[in-house]
């Protein structure tokens, strides 16, 4: 229980009666990169909400440190928030911004200079003090709303998918800054995203919510390839999800087709659901084929080519560096240990 | 074809607006010769105008015009403010304008049946055995510009309030910042753009009304636009009268001038 700096209990959100937030219980750890991932509407950013204290739960209690912090407003919890479009205060120049919430705490007016000095060149923008917010591009904005909340040192910081609205190459490059600033000054991150790329890049943990419940939480490298149900393994990367029978352990069939795979704890003949990436179908010509079909397109992707095959009315969607042109009859093979099984949806 | 389509404003513009101003300015220099009949040329009326009797009616007017804006910037702002919290805002807006809607004569002689001496509040105070001389002195004319005016401080107000970024709001408390604070540091600068407008919107109406402090203030309180009135329609001094507009114009812009200076300096406001 000691390590756990913040944790959700049983939370509960309802908006005229539906439920946004259903029941959920998480907990982060001190200094760690916690990533809160799903679609719009999953209850994601309502969770956020709800740790700033922006958002009252329905039911449930949050702890910091051990101690409930629900019935405190947002200015006594010792947490800040970057938002979604920044939030950052248009009639106040670049240092007046990021000095606010000292100013609020009433600090000496040479310490505030020292820190706002020291935020600014943490985020690469020396001399920007009495720049105006409206000068500035969406990436700097982002940047200020970043050392504005971290300036408070908070105990946790809140980021509200910050990075949603830049370009692909900036939003890349501030991926790999805010994890090295986390990292650099231990402070406890709680991000919410929809963009699952963004989530495996920066997160110790991730949680993964649909229609307001947790779906699964694990390290990014479990998500990815352990996924537990078919909405982590469809939301998570591309995959190939089709169902098939446990017949006994480390034996499934699917697609008609018996194969060996390492799994093992499912109840004989259980009807399951199996989970296979793109990058772990080789396709081959020689007796090792398990599946045969023929090659319905091929586009080229960059790093790769995207296949799509066609066996018994099945797509197979196949990632290779070697094309295959269309129309032609493949065979198809899966190693074991790139088979992964998850129990059905209910 | 876009320069064309300006064409008509022009044409109106000069109709309606410069050249009665020139008008204005014109008579506003001249005196009539009292024997030929004739205009000439004269600064006689400016400096009538220095008569401490008019400078009095002058100084009046400011001062009766600032109390109804800041009575109305009091009640306003906050109106605004509760409306735009209100899960139906644009009901209550219109709730609230809908006497607008009726003639503002028919409310200000309202006014005149409320307050008189026979009056609806005269009444209730009879039965106490209370008179009150409610009607035909400056106060009188206050309420009428408050009421009248009111709805012209709220509106900017309201629609800057309902504009602005709620997130701006929130980044003010998770900074720190307790409800008052967050009024003081984020919402009210933001919301100046509307209280400008709105503050401009009742002072140049009630520093110009002649109708307000003719029918409420009944010849004991003279504002500056009963004294334009009288000008034209009783005394028929042409001549005077202009002279009285265009310092009331030059007084209403110079408020205007100042007023601009404070909104940029807050530049930025709402998105």
């Amino acid at each position: 229980m000691s390590n756990r700096l913040i944790e959700g209990i049983h939370l509960v959100k309802e908006y005229d009666g539906s439920r946004v937030v259903d029941n959920i219980d998480f907990w982060v750890k001190s200094k760690e990169f916690l990533t809160i991932l799903g679609p719009s509407g999953c209850g994601k950013t309502t969770t956020l909400r709800m740790i700033g204290g922006f958002e009252t739960p329905t039911s449930g209690d949050i702890l910091l440190s051990g101690k409930s912090i629900v019935s405190l407003p947002p200015y006594e919890r010792p947490i800040n928030t970057v938002f979604q479009r920044y939030a950052l205060f248009p009639h106040m120049s670049i240092y007046d911004n990021i000095a606010f919430g000292l100013h609020i705490k009433k600090m000496p007016k040479s310490e505030i200079d020292k820190r706002v000095s020291k935020m600014l060149s943490l985020v690469n923008l020396e001399g920007f003090e009495k720049r105006r917010v409206n000068s500035l591009s969406g990436g700097q904005q982002q940047r200020i709303a970043i050392a504005r909340a971290l300036v408070n040192e908070p105990q946790i910081l809140l980021l509200d998918e910050p990075l949603g609205a830049l370009d692909l190459k900036l939003r890349k490059e501030m991926q790999l800054e805010l994890k090295y600033m986390q990292q650099d000054l231990g402070i406890t991150f709680i991000y919410v995203t929809h963009d699952q790329e963004e989530a495996l890049t920066m997160s110790d943990k991730i949680i993964i919510m649909n229609k307001g419940k947790i779906q699964q939480v694990g390290s990014p490298t479990d998500i990815y390839n352990e996924p537990e149900n078919a909405f982590v393994a469809d939301f998570i990367g591309e995959s190939n999800i089709v169902s098939g029978i446990f017949k006994e352990d480390k034996v499934v069939e699917f697609a008609g087709t018996i194969f060996p795979c390492i799994d093992t704890g499912f109840a004989r003949d259980e009807a399951i659901d199996v989970v296979v990436r793109p990058e772990d179908i080789e396709i081959t010509a020689d007796v090792r084929a398990q599946l045969h079909g023929v090659v319905d397109s091929t586009v080229f992707k960059g790093v790769h080519y995207e296949m799509i095959v066609i066996e018994n009315e099945r797509e197979w969607l196949i990632q290779s560096t070697i094309p295959h042109e269309e129309g032609k009859q493949v065979g198809l093979y899966i190693a074991p240990d790139l088979i992964h099984i998850m129990k059905k949806e209910a | 074809m876009k320069k064309y389509s300006a064409f008509p404003y022009v044409i109106w513009t000069f109709l309606f607006i410069l050249l009665p101003l020139l008008l204005i300015g014109y008579y506003s220099l001249t005196v009539k010769n009292s024997q030929t009949g004739e205009l000439v040329f004269s600064l006689a009326n400016y400096v009538n105008l220095f008569n401490p009797l008019y400078l009095k009616v002058f100084l009046n007017s400011v001062y009766l015009a600032g109390i109804a804006t800041v009575i109305c910037l009091i009640l306003g702002y906050p109106m605004a403010m509760i409306i735009s919290k209100m899960k139906h805002s644009q009901t209550v807006l219109l709730l609230f304008i809908l006497p607008m809607w009726m003639n503002f004569l028919l409310r200000t002689y309202a006014w005149m049946a409320i307050l008189g001496k026979n009056g609806f509040i005269n009444q209730l105070l009879s039965l106490f055995h209370v008179q009150m001389e409610l009607l035909y002195n400056n106060n009188a004319v206050l309420l009428g510009m408050v009421y009248n005016f009111l709805p012209f401080m709220v509106l900017p107000i309201y629609t800057v309030l309902v504009k602005m970024d709620k997130s701006l709001i929130e980044a003010a408390y998770d900074l720190g910042c307790t409800p008052w604070r967050t009024f003081r540091k984020v919402i009210f600068p933001l919301s100046l753009p509307g209280v400008i407008s709105g503050v401009t919107m009742v002072f140049m109406p009630a520093v110009s009304t002649f109708v307000i402090s003719d029918l409420l203030g009944g010849g004991q309180s003279v504002l500056i636009g009963n004294l334009v009135q009288e000008q034209f329609m009783k005394v028929n001094n042409w001549s005077f009268g202009s002279a009285i507009s265009v310092i009331l114009m030059l007084l209403i812009l110079m408020f205007m001038t100042l007023l601009h200076r404070i909104d940029r300096k807050y530049e930025g406001g709402t998105k």
